[in-house]
């Protein structure tokens, strides 16, 4: 699900727009930056598996602006991401910089993210940066996404903005006031100074989604990585439509529909799960120790080895793998999805799920609960009761790994 | 309004929980010496999930029966292994923003031959059930460690891996509670603008003979002494009773009539400043209004009755905290109050000081009763931060007007300085 993908119409645009206007200009010129994509598109074709239905870009997109993305032409990922942070840092004024641009050792900062709207968290909010800075700000996280990524941190955005949209026309519940639920309501920060050597960060959220990209050494470490979405379905909002997660959901649900029912048996977890088991439990810490003392240990490690399974069953597990790491760029992605689907890691990789035992894995029921929990990945997804469009589930899903969350650096 | 404060205090450290995670529920522990306070608040919609289903969807279990959910799933043993007893004292429902809650007092209470010091404490509810709950496990109060009051510590989070944990309070000490308790007593007088205004105000025509309706001369050092000695006499005794009492729950007002009488006793004292009203009759007036601020001060150790050792503690050095406060405040103003009332000039200080009070106390006395917001008490407050100055120009007025009746009186006394 991921990369080297065209996004149709708006993004081909955007591409050719930057490739006339900027030709082979030197990625040192730090103005402006732009458009979502970030990624060089390798070709035209189709190929497009992302969730949001053709509707890529979207209101988020738009609020882009068009400017040159002078770090396109950076010939490597880390370097792409480096000049993007470097450029959406030139954007901001001195006292942003204070907000925006915090210490690296300020780990209480890096840890402050959740599922939740309306929380505190660390950075600039969206809606109060400039156009410019916003657009540079998409640029950076497009520069450590891939498409699909990308096409999830908008889709996510823009159903924050249907939420908003359903509540001041009374049509649904939530939790606090008016302008609670926006796609302005999203923080950015960077974390230290972006360089190939040393350690530096990138964090984006709100409410459900938060990016936690730690590098350390030129090698980054995109966990732990929450995204949620609320309505779980296609829904329009600007005339554009977008269902974001549903290939993560899809992916997950294919491999335990190739489970046989004594398989689905033993993959079985008692208990009722309310959300994610290990959501942000560290908020605003700096430490991993409450996380890291909620991963199942020892006997508490149930499910379905994915060792024991067929090639075909592998092949989904790494599809659905693939749909969380896949959400980034190859040069963080390729080597994590590696590690993850090793035999060595499938020997210890245990595949489960919960909720409502007779009603099966269905992501429309209440409780329902998928995870993957290999000797380092951990994947969950559970699906909630609504909280604006009451009556309807919706997704809650993280991804960590266990031994390089925060790339280690906690 | 220390209470408020504290209050206040309490709310921001449960937001600082909510924040990690609303659905969480949240434990206080209040640890004393022969039990441990445990305050939970348990998310409504998290309970409903781990009892036995069907549950409907508005379901809000009767108390008896959260109470003998809560025994099963909360237990604790002392360092011998001894299990406590569990006493559920209250539960009540309270709506909040992300859902209701359940709130219940419980005490945990070990036999009489051990302490609660050291203890294991074992909780699963909601837990055993809902493997994704979380469970923030916070220290409150805990007097022999000099924990009386501020933002709740986190002592850890309990989960469905992970339900037990150790409570080790054994470092603390009756001494260090005392002290503690003492420093908590200074800082309410500190703080305590309207206690102080009170007792300024009872303070100013001290020095002074009533006659004929009059505040008139300075009745001499060793009198004024003796009547400032009475009065803070009076007004200790009449708040160290209300104090014990209202803190044992032997006598309680609800803190809105209390507050209102706080400022109407300045009033009354400070209309007495300017013309006696009551003049021989202030001991008995102080101790009288004493017992009203007494019942202020126990606000401030309200919840400290799970344990009588720590009740014990707190309310002696708080109250030697109120009480070497205030006498610290008349050591340093009377001397200065004495000098000038020497003077004629000393109704200069003395009517505008009182109507400042008065002033104050109206300001009050409005925004508690009927919450009417003036400038006045916001701006009392600002000029009681800046006491020092207060007391330096109180001096100056005082030393400036005892020299210029020197020389008039006594023309001798140049010459012999």
């Amino acid at each position: 699900m991921r990369r080297h993908t065209c996004r149709p119409r708006l993004m081909c645009l955007l591409l050719v727009t930057v490739l006339a206007a900027c030709g082979d200009d030197d990625a040192s010129g730090k103005s402006g930056s732009s458009g979502v994509g970030g990624k060089t598109a390798s070709s035209g074709a189709g190929g497009k598996t992302s969730s949001s239905n053709g509707g890529s870009g979207g209101t988020v997109a738009a609020d882009a602006g068009t400017a040159s993305n002078a770090c396109e032409s950076e010939t490597s990922d880390l370097a792409k991401a480096i000049c993007s942070a470097k450029a959406y840092l030139a954007t901001l004024s001195a006292s942003d910089l204070t907000t925006g641009k915090l210490e690296f050792s300020d780990s209480a900062s890096r840890t402050k993210w959740s599922n939740l709207p309306g929380q505190a968290r660390a950075g600039l909010k969206m809606g109060s940066l400039s156009a410019t800075s916003q657009a540079a700000a998409l640029a950076l996280m497009g520069s450590v996404l891939s498409d699909a990524g990308v096409d999830d941190l908008t889709g996510v955005r823009a159903a924050d903005s249907f939420l908003g949209a359903q509540q001041s026309s009374g049509g649904g519940m939530g939790m606090g006031g008016a302008g609670q639920y926006s796609s302005d309501n999203y923080y950015v920060a960077v974390f230290g100074t972006p360089s190939t050597t040393e350690r530096w960060a990138i964090t984006f959220g709100g409410h459900h989604m938060a990016y936690n990209i730690t590098f350390l050494a030129g090698k980054g470490y995109p966990v732990p990585h929450h995204i949620g979405v609320e309505p779980k379905a296609q829904f329009m909002i600007n005339s554009e439509s977008y269902q974001p997660l549903s290939d993560e959901g899809a992916a997950l649900v294919a491999v335990f529909k190739s489970l046989s029912e004594s398989e689905l048996a033993s993959a079985y977890l008692t208990g009722t799960f309310a959300d994610v088991l290990i959501g942000p439990v560290e908020y605003g810490t700096g430490s991993e120790s409450a996380a890291k003392a909620k991963f199942p240990t020892g006997s508490n490690r149930t499910g379905v080895l994915a060792s024991g399974l067929t090639n075909d069953q592998r092949t989904l597990i790494k599809t659905a793998i693939d749909a969380w790491v896949g959400d980034y760029s190859p040069a963080i992605a390729d080597t994590l999805l590696a590690d993850y689907t090793t035999d060595d890691a499938y020997a210890d990789t245990y595949i489960a799920w919960g909720g409502t035992e007779s009603a099966g894995v269905d992501v429309d029921v209440n409780g329902t609960y998928m995870r993957i929990d290999g000797p380092r990945l951990w994947i969950e997804v559970a699906c909630q009761g609504g909280v604006v469009i009451q009556g309807k589930s919706h997704y809650h899903t993280i991804f960590r790994d266990k031994q390089y969350d925060y790339a280690g650096t906690l | 309004m220390r209470a408020l404060v504290l209050a206040a205090l309490l709310t921001a450290a449960a937001s600082v929980v909510q924040a990690h995670d609303v659905r969480g529920t949240t434990m206080y522990l209040d640890v004393g010496t022969h039990a441990v306070g445990v305050e939970l608040h348990l998310p409504l919609a998290q309970l409903l999930l781990a009892l036995p289903q069907p549950v409907a969807a508005a379901y809000v279990p009767a108390a008896p029966e959260l109470a003998s959910y809560l025994r099963a799933h909360l237990s604790a043993r002392t360092r011998s292994g001894t299990a406590l007893r569990c006493e559920i004292d209250h539960v009540a429902l309270q709506p909040a923003a992300e859902g209701s809650e359940l709130t219940v007092q419980a005490r945990l209470l070990p036999p009489a031959s051990e302490s609660t010091r050291w203890l294991e404490l074992h909780y699963d509810a909601i837990v055993h059930r809902v493997v994704t709950h979380n469970v923030y496990v916070f220290l409150r109060r805990d007097v022999q460690s000099g924990v009386l009051e501020g933002e709740p510590s986190l002592l850890g989070m309990l989960h469905w891996q992970n339900k037990s944990l150790v409570v080790d309070r054994t470092a603390g000490s009756a001494w260090r509670g005392i002290v503690a308790a003492f420093m908590l007593g200074v800082r309410h007088i500190q703080e305590g603008t309207d206690h102080l205004l009170f007792l300024f105000m009872l303070l100013l025509p001290a020095p002074l003979w009533a006659a004929a309706g009059r505040w008139g001369q300075s009745r001499g050092g060793k009198r004024s002494a003796l009547a400032v000695f009475r009065l803070v006499t009076a007004f200790t005794v009449g708040h160290s009773l209300t104090l014990v009492a209202a803190t044992l729950h032997w006598a309680t007002l609800p803190s809105q009539p209390v507050e209102v009488l706080i400022a109407v006793s300045i009033a009354v004292s400070g209309a007495h400043a300017q013309r006696p009203l009551f003049a021989g009759r202030e001991t008995l007036v102080a101790a009288g209004f004493g017992l009203v601020h007494g019942l202020a001060f126990a606000t401030v150790l309200e919840g400290f009755g799970f344990d009588a050792t720590s009740l014990a503690l707190a309310l002696l050095g708080f109250n030697l905290g109120i009480e070497a406060m205030q006498l610290g405040v008349v050591v340093l103003v009377m001397p200065w109050l004495l000098l000038a009332s020497r003077s004629e000039r000393y109704v200069w200080l003395r009517v505008p000081a009182a109507m400042g009070g008065m002033i104050a106390a109206l300001g009050w006395i409005a925004e508690r009763a009927w919450g009417l917001h003036t400038v006045v008490p916001a701006l009392t407050e600002a000029l009681a931060a800046h006491s020092g100055w207060l007391l330096a120009g109180l001096a100056l007025t005082a030393t400036a007007m005892s020299l210029r009746i020197r020389p008039s009186r006594n023309p001798a006394s140049h010459s012999s300085a």
